[in-house]
Parts: structure tokens; sequence; C-alpha cells
């Protein structure tokens, strides 16, 4: 990866769960960004660009489906990827999310730290 | 004429006399009063030319004769009234001045004398001349002769004649006897009539009073027959006559046994108990008898056995009556009440006594009665079922003592509320049993009022709610799982985000071995969300668990908090925003926290699903002032009320909300019995539930509770 890192958004209504992401994510050499409103998180996407966003599909203020389809209307280069402890892989949501292209991944609660890794490396590559 | 004046004097004056005395007898014999005796006598001596009579009878003491009668012409009299100026018609002898006169009524002489001599006897000579001369007695003598009536001498008949000889004096006496006999005849004639009339007066009195026995008799509402030894019937009455459909002449003088059916004569031993009252003059309290008149419907009698004594006996002596031996009773009477109608009405009475009775008796619920003061009087079986207490071990008790310790208060209060006036009352207090256990019983009591509205008991019909409870317990779990179905999701959700969090932790931990300040940070996140993912699993197996029983102090509040710290999650999912407006220090109340807490699910529950869209659910808690109408005194209550911002209930609906089994949601989705079960349990504590709903705008469900009286 040449220039600046990449740059990626987490917007969990958990602040553990923010914590968790950005301590997985920072030592693999992403610029972390962390909120846990949606509205917050469009604010910032209006700000600055971000490579991937890590959207809770519950969050208080903004489904974590229709704050996917903001993200992609405002900031189409920005990849996303669901993350949920309320869906599951087969749930039709997502298997539809995944499909048109609403969202690029979907991790489901508890996960594996790799996996997250794995996503954002995938998540990067799409997006540049 | 000729015949006779060829005849000698003396045989001719004979004749005459004889034929005069046959006059005489004939015209008197047979008169009646004695008057008349002497004036149809007097007539007869009027028509003789030759002799003058008179009658004189003794006055009352004795001592004068009066003038009864006399035969002397009219003129004569007033001649010598007016000569003498004496009126001889009224002139009384005076017995001590005639000798003559004395004889005859005192020693019953007949005498004869010169009637000169008589008059000469009574009056001063001149005067007495006078009277001689003037009535013609100068050559007159007269026969006086003892008038007798039943063999006392009562007076003189005095014949005068210018010649009288000897034998007249015969003929005299014989005129004399038969007019004795003419006024004995009359005595007796009189004597008989008086004996007649009287006969006839009697005879009267006793009709009438005949009359008046069968009148009375016949007026007494009584059938009352009447025999003699032999058992023949002597009297009887139209009662005994119209019921019995028979008439006076077959039954007056006809045997008892012809009278009665032989049935009858059998069954009661009539025939028997009549000689022994014969026997012995007791009255004989018979008993019951029956008896069916042809064309009647058998009538039901109470008769009895009543000893007439024999009249003689029986009247002078009444208290010997009952010393009265084999001659004293003469008759008896049977005496006969009709006493269908009474019998009719007691059975009726006994059999709805009975009916009522084996109502109480059988009946599947309590049914206890109890003095004004509370102390038990009847216990039914159902009573004695449940509670394992005999009638004879509870008798006397007060109810309160046998209820649950914790709860005799509020059965000594709703008791206390009877006696002050209050009307019907509802409670749930569980009653102790035999053998030590509680059974649920709701009670229902009422004051028992006497025809002036004092209360003179109180009953309660209690009903065992073990199986109730059973039932409502099972109900209650299999909706409580419904929701834990419906939580599930959520739940699952929830604890995912802890699990996520200490996964992650986890692994940083043995990827970053040489950082320590990740380490502390690691373990403080494994530690935090480990006792968050614990309390969410301790809330659901809570909610889970089977509910006890019992009712305690409940705070109101706390139950309400946890309720909603279950639920929170399920809210933030649906966006759905919770707004707590709680009234601190709410009034205490009894109650059951796991109950409450299902009403408290079920309604949040019921509004999150009103909110697919999100929305806000606001729960308001505040004391109310005025007491409950269900409630038993005026404490202050709490009031819980639940508005959403959901669809709405339809108008139509709204009735329908509390029916078990009436849901809106899609099949597997409710089970319909969250409010009807909610419903329940609010009832049983008491208080009431309400729900105001507009479509579009929201539902709002109401719950009153009572709170514990204030004195507690």
């Amino acid at each position: 990866m040449e220039g600046e890192s990449p740059r990626i958004l987490v917007v969990d209504d958990e602040p553990d769960m923010c914590w968790a992401l950005e301590n997985i994510l920072r030592p693999a050499g992403y610029a972390m960004t962390a909120t846990t409103s949606g509205a917050e998180a469009l604010k910032l996407l209006d700000g600055e660009p971000y490579d991937v966003a890590f959207v809770d599909a519950k969050l208080p203020d903004l489904d974590g489906l229709e704050l996917a389809a903001l993200i992609r209307q405002r900031s189409p280069h920005t990849a996303i990827v669901l993350i949920s402890g309320y869906f599951y892989q087969e749930d039709r949501s997502i298997t539809e999310g995944l499909e048109k292209g609403l969202f690029i991944g979907f991790i489901s609660k508890p996960f594996d730290l790799e996996e997250v890794r794995l996503m954002a490396h995938k998540a990067v590559e799409r997006a540049r | 004429m000729e015949k006779r004046e060829q005849m000698d004097k003396p045989l001719r004056d004979l004749i005459e006399i004889i034929h005069f005395t046959e006059n005489v007898s004939a015209r008197t014999h047979g008169v009646l009063d004695e008057a008349e005796i002497y004036r149809a006598a007097m007539e007869e001596f009027a028509k003789s030319k030759r002799y003058t009579a008179s009658i004189l009878v003794l006055t009352d003491d004795r001592l004068k004769l009066r003038i009864a009668g006399a035969s002397i012409p009219p003129e004569k009299v007033k001649a010598g009234e007016e000569v003498t100026r004496l009126r001889l018609k009224e002139y009384e002898i005076d017995l001590s001045k005639s000798s003559i006169y004395s004889q005859v009524v005192r020693e019953g002489k007949t005498v004869q004398a010169n009637v000169s001599y008589i008059i000469g006897e009574l009056f001063p000579r001149p005067l007495a001349s006078l009277i001689s001369k003037t009535m013609g007695y100068e050559k007159k003598s007269s026969i006086l002769t003892p008038l007798r009536r039943r063999g006392k001498i009562i007076g003189v008949l005095a014949m005068s004649s210018t010649d009288l000889a000897e034998y007249f004096i015969t003929s005299v006496r014989n005129l004399a006897q038969h007019i004795s006999t003419a006024l004995e005849l009359a005595d007796e004639n009189a004597e008989r009539k008086r004996v007649e009339e009287e006969l006839r007066e009697s005879n009267r009195q006793l009709e009438g009073r005949e009359r008046l026995i069968t009148h009375i008799l016949d007026s007494i509402p009584s059938s009352l027959v009447v025999f003699d030894r032999a058992l023949r019937v002597v009297s009887t009455n139209r009662n005994f006559l119209e019921k019995t459909r028979r008439e006076a002449q077959d039954t007056l003088g006809h045997k008892l046994e012809e009278v009665f059916p032989q049935v009858l004569m059998e069954y009661t031993q009539l025939a028997q108990k009549a000689q022994d009252v014969f026997r012995t003059g007791q009255l004989v309290e018979g008993g019951q008898l029956s008896y069916r008149a042809p064309g009647l419907s058998t009538r039901i009698y109470y008769y009895r056995l009543i000893p007439l004594l024999a009249l003689s006996r029986a009247c002078p002596e009444p208290s010997r009556r009952t010393e009265g031996t084999e001659e004293a009773v003469e008759n008896m009477m049977l005496l006969m009440d009709d006493i269908t109608e009474r019998e009719k009405l007691g059975e009726e009475m006994r059999r709805a006594e009975r009916h009522l009775a084996s109502v109480v008796e059988c009946a599947n619920d309590l049914v206890v009665s109890m003095d004004p003061q509370g102390h038990i009087v009847t216990w039914n079986q159902a009573a004695e079922k449940t509670s394992g207490l005999k009638t004879e071990e509870v008798k006397g008790q007060s109810l309160t003592s046998l209820c649950a310790t914790e709860q005799q208060q509020v059965m000594a209060k709703m008791l206390q509320g009877l006696a002050r006036g209050e009307s019907i009352q509802n409670v749930e207090v569980s009653l102790f049993t035999a053998d030590g256990r509680e059974v649920p019983i709701a009670w229902s009591c009422s004051p028992m009022r006497d025809d002036a509205g004092e209360m003179v008991g109180i009953v309660t019909v209690g009903r065992d709610l073990t199986e109730q409870r059973r039932l409502e317990t099972q109900l209650l779990q299999s909706t409580k799982m419904a929701s834990l179905g419906v939580m599930a999701g959520g739940i699952a959700h929830e604890l995912r985000n802890p699990l996520g969090i200490i996964l992650a932790s986890a692994q940083l931990l043995q990827e970053h071995a040489d950082d320590a300040q990740l380490h502390t940070q690691c373990a403080e996140k494994i530690h935090a969300a480990t006792q968050r993912a614990s309390l969410i699993i301790e809330n659901l197996l809570k909610f889970a668990r089977p509910t006890g029983e019992r009712m305690r102090e409940v705070d109101l509040k706390a139950v309400l908090e946890e309720t909603l710290a279950l639920l929170a999650h399920q809210m933030t999912l649906q966006k759905i925003t919770l707004r707590k407006e709680f009234q601190p220090d709410l009034p205490r109340m009894y109650g059951n926290p796991a109950l409450l807490q299902q009403v408290f699910t079920n309604l949040i529950l019921n509004a999150r699903n009103a909110m697919p869209q999100g929305g806000a659910l606001t729960v308001v808690t505040q004391a109310t002032e005025a007491g409950l109408a269900s409630s038993r005194d005026s404490a202050r209550g709490v009031e819980i009320r639940f508005s959403d911002t959901g669809h709405g209930i339809p108008p139509e609906n709204l009735p329908k909300v509390f029916d078990p089994f009436f849901t809106t949601m899609p099949v597997g989705k409710g089970t319909g019995l969250g409010l009807s079960i909610s419903y329940s349990i609010v009832q049983q504590h008491q208080g009431t539930i309400e729900v105001e709903s507009q479509v579009g705008k929201g539902t709002t469900f109401t719950i009153r509770l009572p709170g514990t009286s204030d004195g507690r």
C-alpha cells in the first residue's frame, strides 16, 4: 500500500465494540475513526472520504441498513461492511443487501479477529 | 105447669130445687174462672122467683166475708142502698159480729136462721129493721152452708126463701158441693194448663237451646261425631256430613263401623280406643287419620276422643269429672280437625328445608354462616372437605382464626365492615387446613338481616381457588414462554454484543502478549461485558421462573424497573423511546411481584407490537387519593399508565381486548391471552385495568391498584 493509510469509519452504538474494532485494525495499518450514532457517521462522511465503513445493523437513531443506503448515496466509493449481533449470514436482509451491493460483506457478532482483518483488506481493495 | 100445680108444694119445691141445682151444675161445670162460676150460679138463682141466693167468700185474712155474687134483683138492691146509704155490693161481713156466719165458716156447720136475725147481728136495730123491711127479709129465713175448695172452707153459700123446709138443707149442701166441684175443676184445669204451659215453655226453651247447640255444632269448623256406649252415632255436625259426603239419616243411629270405612277403623283402632275412654273417662289425643270421601280428595285429620259425662253427674259436680267411673261417661265425642292444608304446608316447608339444606350441603363451594361477631354457626361439607376440619371442631370459633396468619387482618376487617352495615364483600384469604396447608379461597360475604333489617348473622360463600390457581399458573407459564419466544431475538442480540466484545478482547490479549496497557483494557472489557451478559441472563431466568403463590408487600417501582430493564433493549431495537415518569413515595401495596411483572411485560410487549415503525412508550406511576370502588377502604392507591404512540385499537375491538384468545396478531405470533391474564391478575390484586385508544394516535392502559391501608 502506497501513500497514506486506508481510512476506516466504525459505527456502533456500543463504545466497547468500537474500541475492539479500533484495536484490531489500527495495528494492521488502518486509520481508524469511530462513532456511536448514525447521524454522527453521516456528518463525518460529509467531511472526509473513508475507504471502508463498518456499520452495526441496529443503531439507536437509524437502522443499519438505512444508514448503509445513505452512505452509498453520499459516498459511493466507500465500501460498507455490515456487522451485527442481530442478523445472521443466512438472513434475507443480509443476502439481499449483498446481492444488491448495498454492502460488500457481513460479519456476525461475536467474530474472529482474522475475519475482521480479511474483511477490511477486501473492502479496501474493493474501494480503490 | 098445670101438672106442677096439682103437685103438693114440698114436692114441687124439691123438684124445682133439684132442677135448679142441675142447671147450676151444668152452667158451672167446666167454667174455669172462679168469678164466672159465681156469676153463672147467680144467674140461675135469678131465674127463680122463690129463692134468692148469695155467695160470700172469705177475705185473705179470713176475718171477713165479702159478697161474690147475689141473686137479689137490682131494684131491691138499689132501694136498700138508698135507705141505708151503704154500698151493699161492697159490704163486707165482719165475722166477729156474726155468730151465724162464724158457725158456718169456722165450724163448717150448715145453719138455718131467720134473715132478720142475721141482719140484726150485723147492723144496729133501727137500721137492721129498715133493711129487713126494705129488702123484704122479715119473713125470710136462710140456709147457710160452707163453700169448700179442695176441702178447705173458702166461703158461704146462702139461700133464702119465705118458706124453707128442713129438707132443703141437703139440697143446698148439694148445690154448694156442685159449686165446689166446679171450682175444683177450674183449679185442676188451671193447674193442668199451668203445667202444660210450663211444659210448652220449657219445650220452647229446650228447642231454642237445641237449635242453638245445633247451630253452634254446625258452625264449628271441625268434624264432630258423638256416639254412645254402643258406638252408635248420637249426634254429628254439618262439617262432618259435608266432609264425608254423608246424609244425617244414614249417619245418626248407625254404628261407627257403618259410618267409617273398615280400613280406617282398623288403622286407627277407633273402637278399641273408644272402649278405653269409656272405661277410664280420660281424653285421648288420637293422632292423625286420613279419610277419603267418595268423589273428594283425601283429607288428613287430627282426631281426639273426648268423653262426655252423663248430664246428671256432669252438671252438679264438675270437679269430680276426672274421677268419672264407668257409668259417668255416657257419650263420647270424636273431634276431627282437618289439618290437610297445614300438613301440606308443613310437608312443603320440610321439603323446602331439606332441599335448602341439601343445596347448602352439596354445594361445591364452602358455605359458612356466622353470628354477627363472626363466630361460625354452620359449616358445610365442602368446608369440611377443603379445610379437613369437622363442623364440631370449628363451631363457635371465629372464621378469622382459621385464616392464614398474615391474612387474618383482612378477614377481620371485612367482617367488621359487614357489622358496620356495609353490604356484600369479596376478598381472597387463604384458609389454614387441618394438615397445615394454606388453601386460597375467594370469599363472598353478605349480612343476613331479619325483617326489621337488623343484622342477625353473616353468610359467606367461599370458592376453593387451588385448581383455578393451578390452571392460572399453567396458563401464565405458557404465556410467559410465549413472551420469551418473542423476546428471544432481542435477547440473543443483546448477548451477542458482550460476547463479541469478550471474544475480541481475548484474541487481542493473545495477539499482543507484550502490550501491558492493552492487557489491562482487555481484562476490563471482558469483565464488564461478562457482567452485562450475566445480568441479561439473570433477568431472563427470573422472568421464566414459575411464579410463587404468595402475596407480599411489593415495591412497585422496583418491579417496574426490573421489567423495563429486561425489555429496554427490545425497545431500542425497534427505535422506541422509553419515558419514565415515576412518582417518588408511592403508597405501599400488597401483591405478587412475579404476577405484576407479567402484567407489565404483557403491556410493554403489546405497546412494542403496536409501534413497528418506532415511537414512544410512556410509563407513569402516581398515587391516587380516593380509594377504588372494589377496595375495602379508602386508603390511597397506585395508578400505573402505559401510553404508546402506536397504531391504536379500532373501537370495535376495544371491548374485546381483555377476552381470552382475542388477538389481531398472525397465527403463531401471539396467544391472545396476554391481556386476559393481565386482567385476571389485576383483579386478583383487587385492582382495575382500563384501556383507551385512538386509531393512529396510540393506546393507554391504566392499572389502578389499592394500597395497603394507611394504618399499617
